[in-house]
């Protein structure tokens, strides 16, 4: 059976990312700022009439905040409740893929290492993939 | 899973909840018929539903239940508590096999003979009272079973509603009503130019989706009876365990709150309950010592005030003992002994709320582990509610939880601070003022910024530098303070740029970057479309480090001795006649406007019909009242109530400690220097002897028996049809004769014609004249002049006492 995976880009490197996990992919800009919150939170945008938290995926990378002025690229997905916006540099592709994801050999740069574990094969590229709903899970730990 | 199925576990799984209560209820009175038949219902309707839906093990426990019931119902076996907790175990047993069921997995293989054991047994030895231990085993057994049954489950969280079919209906005619509505709208816009009738359509729409609101939110009401359904099974479970003899009373259950508020203070009030149990009440022997009836009383009631629920627990145990409490907590470090000296009773009182302290000598079983009150306060205030707690030694406690009725629409004040939107909930906003206000000050000692209002001193929080905003460099003029009260005893000056607007906002819990660190309640999407953050009150100020003060910073039911000293508050307003006076502010509960038409005069005394109730109406001073609105102050000394009309009110000042004492008592207790002027203060204690005068005349005499009044000389009709009401209204009880009769209290003598007057009996003779002739003696009293008349004659009924 193929899983279908998206393939988008954070910090300027491509990775994988489970579709499943994925609602839609979705142009966000007016992001309003909570004061006092962890510097990987953006802020808050509004979906129809959902509010999503939108969450920087390239700060744990380059621990460099983002400038919220332009449109960004969201990856809009659930979880516990919640909504969130997985903010990424862009989405290429989405591709069906057979083969089982393996864990990451060799020890990946220290922001890197938040975000995934695991790495998979496309089209003969190595790429990481990215597994959102664990970074929910453990930053909230971080953040408080 | 099959349909039928489902619903056969749900309706199941409600009923259980409510028919633990009635078990326990039943037990208690077992005579109870109607209880009886319901929980035979209960088990006679699964016995059906389970032959049906071929679920053997079910129908195999509720036969064998509803056998019992029914021996019980013919009189053939005695209830006892042992059998009532053999059919608790049953229904345990149930319960858990439809858990099992809704997730979905096969019912577990298992028997239930020890179930039916136990029940044969319970019928079998009615008195043995080892049978505790053995309901306890058969449900330490039953408990392993389930939880490893639901071990091996993955939690599958379905959560599923019951409505009532008419909700639905007015749901469903909600929404054509909405179509139709929106249909007008769009036929309106494609003709354009006639913006009224367009208009007219869009507020039709609006009021239809404001119905359909409502609706949609009644779906998450339900009565707190459902919360209130488990406990008499925790109180018996409890009350067992330790040996006590506890009665529950449950009252309001009719209240509707949100399902959601249900399940947010089910622990908080399990917890309390279970205290209440454990601490509050104490063993029979030690009631009966005290004077006291051996079963302790449980009192849970509830009620709806304004949007908010009032859930108080009451017990009549022992009370808090506050001394130990108070060297708890300087044994474990959350005061020093110095603190403690200084704190008042309500403060050492609200110690029961720091984390780490209970006043349990040991560990129970039930209470006492580290789960403490603390836990309860910070989960209701998490969901904006408040917990306070009152306790009288030896005579018992009482908690009061005030929680919001739902927690998705909420009102608010939307308000902006470094140029972001910003919620706060109204509930907890008291007032709102200008930093520019003269009544202002703002003063910083050592760095510590405090405001004082009207003289009043709270903490200062600027919310831009709270949030960190970078441009912390302020000009307070154009700024606007709210004070807040984050709690009963938490309060402080709030700055913010500027206050926006009142709004209604449907308020959504934030992901958990957002709520963790606590100043957010939640978001809300306002009419903008830009997200925007619900603050909460109490997070703010733990962030700026307030503490509680001692003092309720409501101030209205003070009695400490602080507010003796500076002479409390008074409010200022301006009279008829144009002159300042004061009246005290504990005395008012609130200022209204009225109509003067409302006015009557009953009595002799001007009254105005306020909820079924005639309230004297004072402050003209005999002028005539004006046309249209008349401000009054509504005072109460708590058991009666008056108006005072005023013209104006101006100010909340502080009395000085020292006032001026006026030579005679009268409308005026005392004088105040208030700045440069001195001020009048009304005396209330004086109105409120005065004004109540020709009501409460009869009952002024107290125990007495009623005065008896002679009449003598009138014409019969006017006597009988007239006079006689009106005195026997007043405590009079009238004999009406040709002859003066000695014996009489009051003697009244209508008419020049009459009999020849003993001297003795002068005193206590009212004569009465002709109405608008003037008397002859200057002694006649017009028959119509009712004030005087009641006036003369309870002069002549004091002569005559005294005589």
């Amino acid at each position: 059976m193929k899983d279908l995976y998206l393939i988008a880009c954070i910090a300027g490197e491509e990775v994988a990312i489970k579709a499943e996990y994925v609602e839609s992919v979705v142009k966000v800009s007016d992001i309003v700022p909570v004061p006092l919150s962890p510097d990987f939170v953006c802020g808050l945008c509004a979906l129809r009439s959902r509010v999503l938290t939108i969450i920087d995926m390239q700060y744990f990378v380059t621990g460099q905040v983002l400038d919220l002025t332009a449109e960004h690229n969201a990856i809009v997905m659930e979880h516990d409740g919640n909504n969130y916006g997985m903010l990424v540099d862009s989405v290429q592709d989405v591709v069906a893929i057979g083969i089982e994801a393996e864990p990451l050999r060799g020890a990946a740069h220290a922001g890197w290492a938040q975000l995934a574990d695991q790495m998979i094969a496309v089209d003969g590229k190595t790429l990481l993939m990215v597994e959102p709903h664990r970074l929910l899970e453990n930053s909230p730990r971080l953040a408080a | 899973m099959d349909e039928l199925l489902q619903e056969f576990i749900s309706e199941t799984r409600e009923n259980l909840e409510l028919l633990e209560g009635e078990l326990v209820a039943w037990e208690t009175d077992p005579a109870d018929r109607e209880r009886l038949d319901a929980i035979f219902r209960f088990f006679h309707t699964i016995k059906g539903s389970c032959g049906f839906l071929n679920l053997p093990r079910f129908e195999r426990l509720s036969h064998a239940a509803e056998d019992k019931l029914s021996e019980l119902r013919e009189g053939n076996i005695e209830p006892s508590s042992a059998l009532v907790s053999a059919i608790l175990a049953i229904v345990d047993r149930i319960g858990e096999l439809s858990a099992v069921m809704l997730s979905g997995d096969p019912l577990p293989d298992g028997e239930d003979e020890e179930l039916l054991a136990l029940l044969h047994d319970a019928v079998a030895n009615p008195a043995k009272v080892a049978d505790d231990e053995a309901g306890d085993d058969a449900k330490v057994r039953a408990t392993e079973d389930a939880s490893a049954a639901s071990a091996r489950t993955k939690p599958l969280n379905v959560r599923s509603v019951r409505i009532p079919l008419m909700l639905i209906d007015h749901m469903m005619n909600g929404v054509s009503d909405l179509v139709l509505a929106r249909n007008e709208v769009s036929r309106r816009l494609r003709e354009p130019g006639d913006e009224a009738s367009l208009m007219s359509a869009f507020d039709r729409l609006s009021s239809c989706i404001a119905e359909l609101r409502e609706s949609v939110s009644m779906t998450r009401m339900q009565r707190i009876d459902r919360l209130f359904a488990p406990l008499p099974r925790l109180v018996r479970e409890v009350r067992n365990e330790l040996g006590k003899q506890v009665k529950l009373v449950c009252e309001g259950g009719d209240v509707e709150i949100d399902r959601e508020m249900i399940e947010m203070i089910r622990d908080p009030i399990t917890h309390i309950i279970r205290n209440a149990v454990d601490h509050g009440v104490e063993a029979p022997e030690t009631r009966k010592q005290n004077g006291k009836r051996a079963t302790g009383k449980i009192r849970i009631t509830a009620r709806q005030s304004g949007n908010q629920v009032l859930v108080e627990i009451e017990d009549d145990g022992q009370g808090i003992d506050t001394d130990k409490l108070g060297q708890k907590a300087v044994a474990a470090n959350i005061v020093t002994s110095a603190d403690l000296m200084a704190m008042s009773e309500k403060a050492k009182l609200s110690l029961i709320f720091a984390p780490g302290l209970s006043t349990a000598n040991e560990v129970t079983a039930i209470s006492g582990r580290g789960v403490g009150m603390d836990v309860v306060k910070a989960n209701v205030e998490r969901i904006g509610g408040t917990v306070e707690v009152e306790s009288v030694r030896g005579k018992g406690s009482m908690m009061s939880l005030r929680v919001p009725l739902t927690l998705t629409i909420i009102p608010c004040l939307t308000l902006s601070a470094g140029g972001q939107r910003f919620a706060l909930p109204r509930s907890s906003v008291r007032e709102i003022v200008r930093v520019k206000n003269s009544h202002v000050k703002i003063a910083s000692p050592g760095g510590a910024r405090v405001a004082y209002i009207r003289g009043e001193c709270m903490p200062f929080i600027s919310l831009q530098q709270i949030l960190c905003f970078a441009d912390a460099d302020e000009e307070l003029d154009s700024k606007t303070i709210i004070t807040v009260s984050a709690t009963a005893n938490i309060g402080y000056a709030l700055c913010v740029d500027a206050v926006m607007d009142h709004e209604e906002l449907v308020v959504r819990p934030g992901s958990p970057f957002i709520m963790a660190n606590d100043i957010y309640a939640g978001t809300t999407l306002p009419d903008n479309g830009l997200p925007m953050l619900l603050l909460d009150p109490l997070g703010l100020s733990s962030k700026a480090q307030i503490g509680e003060t001692e003092d309720d910073i409501y101030g209205a039911d003070n009695d400490n001795v602080e507010v003796e000293e500076n002479g409390g508050q008074a409010l200022i307003f301006r009279d008829f006649s144009d002159r300042r006076h004061a009246m005290r502010l504990s005395v008012i509960d609130r200022v209204e406007d009225f109509s003067s038409a409302m006015l009557c005069e009953a009595g002799g005394v001007l009254r105005i019909t306020l909820d079924g109730e005639s309230v004297p109406v004072t402050g003209f001073d005999g002028a005539a009242p004006p046309e249209g609105m008349v401000k009054f102050l509504n005072i109460s000394d708590g058991a009666s109530r008056m108006l005072y009309a005023i013209k104006d009110f101006s100010d909340i000042v502080t009395l000085p400690a020292q006032v001026e004492v006026p030579a005679t008592p009268g409308r005026i207790e005392s004088i105040a220097l208030i700045g440069d002027d001195p001020i009048e203060i009304i005396d209330t204690h004086w109105l409120f002897a005065n004004q109540a005068k020709p009501r409460k005349a009869s009952e002024a005499r107290g125990g007495d028996a009623r005065a008896t009044c002679c009449v003598v000389g009138s014409d019969s009709r006017w006597c009988d049809a007239i006079l006689a009401p009106l005195l026997r209204n007043a405590g009079y009880d009238l004999q009406i004769s040709d002859d003066i009769n000695t014996e009489a209290d009051v003697i009244l003598i209508d008419g020049t014609d009459h009999p020849d007057i003993p001297e003795t009996l002068s005193p206590r003779i009212v004569y009465l004249s002709e109405r608008d002739r003037q008397d002859n003696q200057g002694q006649r009293i017009n028959r119509y002049d009712r004030l005087a008349l009641l006036d003369a004659m309870e002069q002549a009924r004091a002569a005559g006492g005294n005589a």
